[in-house]
């Protein structure tokens, strides 16, 4: 069935408040979230994805309190992820308020349990996968599990990022933050399904025209309406 | 009382929040002893399969026959109305509670590949005047809206059987809703379908 191009928003969730990211560690505060929340509902946003990041890469101590949506209306779907132990995400399926789950480093390692959890108790339509990538010479990278360097991306990672989830993010994160404009043309004619990719980072309209065009499945808008580093 | 089961999978709190905004009591359910009188959700976001197994070791198939039995509505959604039809092909397959005339089966697309569902589409829903939730409620027979999907396996409706049914709407053969008499079944999310589930509340709740 053909469905129309998703307008979607990645937050960074932290203790109890929502933060806007920009690139890896830097975080401008949005708000306490049942206000935000409150806020993308009003603009009609099509669904929320919660980011509670790595807190060794970053100078919280605290991820957020996912236990915070088990009593809140959320009228579109939510989406989580970032440095979920396998434990913490047993406990967050039990909680019975979240609807799909999003992975980043785990589609790469060969350790797959936790992405196997969701499939096998959620179904593999919970799965979203990200690849965060840079493009520096016409040439695409990707940031590694672990964060600490890039390599090239590989049609193997693609395809195992397909394989594993019902749709992939595919992240600028070089442009994340700013108002660039998203590398289109060298990320997205990686793809072999327009219609299982979402992509994120530094979009400028004329992106989203092309994602609604090109029948991607959602686009995160983050900075293209709200702040951006120049 | 709406009663909403609690398997210890799905969002099952999502749908809670959701049947709140209509401002009736609800009580989550893990246990069929607990089950006192009124409406009963099946809640979704989970594998078929998963969620039959956890209906029939916990006894709530013979609660929801009961239900069904004693004229109250009982409503799935997504796995919570696949698990309504007759057969589920996920998980390497189950026997499900057969009250619906469908088979749960593997979306495929056009070139008959897997093709999964996600995504707000258009659903009209149509009551016929006959039907009995329009009887007991007087309420309007018919709305339209986005309704959100997220799902990889379908309710496979033959089309003879289609005919039988009070309403539908299908996508191929596949069926996104689904009303028999007090038995209602949304293939898509209508906790999570902004306005349109807000009035869908309305119609069903």
């Amino acid at each position: 069935m053909s469905m129309r191009t998703r307008l979607g928003f990645s937050v960074c969730a932290i203790e109890q408040s929502l933060y806007q990211s920009f690139g890896l560690g830097v975080f401008r505060l949005l708000g306490e979230d049942n206000l935000v929340y409150e806020h993308l509902l009003r603009h009609k946003v099509d669904e929320i994805l919660l980011i509670s990041p790595d807190i060794r890469t970053n100078e919280f101590d605290k991820g957020y309190d996912f236990s915070r949506l088990i009593n809140r209306y959320i009228g579109i779907p939510a989406c989580i992820g970032g440095s979920l132990t396998e434990s913490a995400l047993k406990e967050l399926l039990e909680w019975g308020c979240v609807e799909r789950v999003m992975f980043s480093g785990s589609i790469q390692c060969k350790n797959q349990s936790k992405i196997n959890i969701v499939t096998q108790l959620y179904g593999r339509q919970a799965v979203v996968g990200c690849l965060a990538l840079a493009v520096e010479e016409n040439r695409v990278w990707i940031l590694e599990e672990n964060h600490r360097r890039y390599r090239h991306l590989s049609r193997s990672d693609i395809d195992r990022a397909f394989d594993l989830c019902d749709e992939v993010i595919f992240q600028d994160l070089g442009n994340y933050g700013k108002r660039n404009g998203f590398h289109y043309d060298e990320i997205v004619e990686l793809t072999p399904y327009p219609n299982r990719t979402i992509i994120n980072g530094g979009l400028l309209r004329t992106d989203l025209k092309r994602a609604m065009r090109d029948g991607l499945a959602a686009v995160y808008l983050d900075n293209l309406v709200m702040h951006s580093e120049s | 009382m709406i009663n909403i089961l609690n398997l210890g999978i799905g969002n099952f709190n999502s749908v809670n929040n959701w049947v709140k905004q209509s401002g009736k009591p609800t009580k989550l359910i893990s246990d069929p002893m607990s089950y006192k009188s009124g409406l009963i959700i099946i809640p979704g976001v989970c594998s078929s399969a998963t969620l039959i197994d956890r209906i029939n070791s916990k006894n709530f198939n013979q609660l929801i026959g009961d239900v069904i039995g004693s004229g109250e509505i009982v409503l799935g959604i997504c796995a919570g109305y696949q698990i309504l039809g007759r057969h589920t092909e996920e998980g390497g397959g189950r026997e499900c509670l057969g009250y619906l005339p469908f088979d749960v089966m593997r979306v495929k697309d056009n070139k008959n590949s897997d093709s999964g569902c996600t995504g707000w589409k258009e659903v009209c829903i149509k009551l016929e005047s006959e039907n009995e939730l329009v009887k007991r409620f007087q309420r309007n027979n018919f709305l339209r809206g986005d309704a959100y999907f997220n799902h990889e396996f379908g309710a496979l409706v033959e089309t003879d059987a289609i005919t039988t049914t009070d309403m539908y709407d299908k996508q191929e053969k596949y069926c996104s809703y689904f009303v028999r008499d007090n038995i209602i079944g949304f293939q898509f999310h209508p906790e999570k379908s902004s306005n349109f589930g807000l009035k869908l509340l309305g119609m069903f709740v």
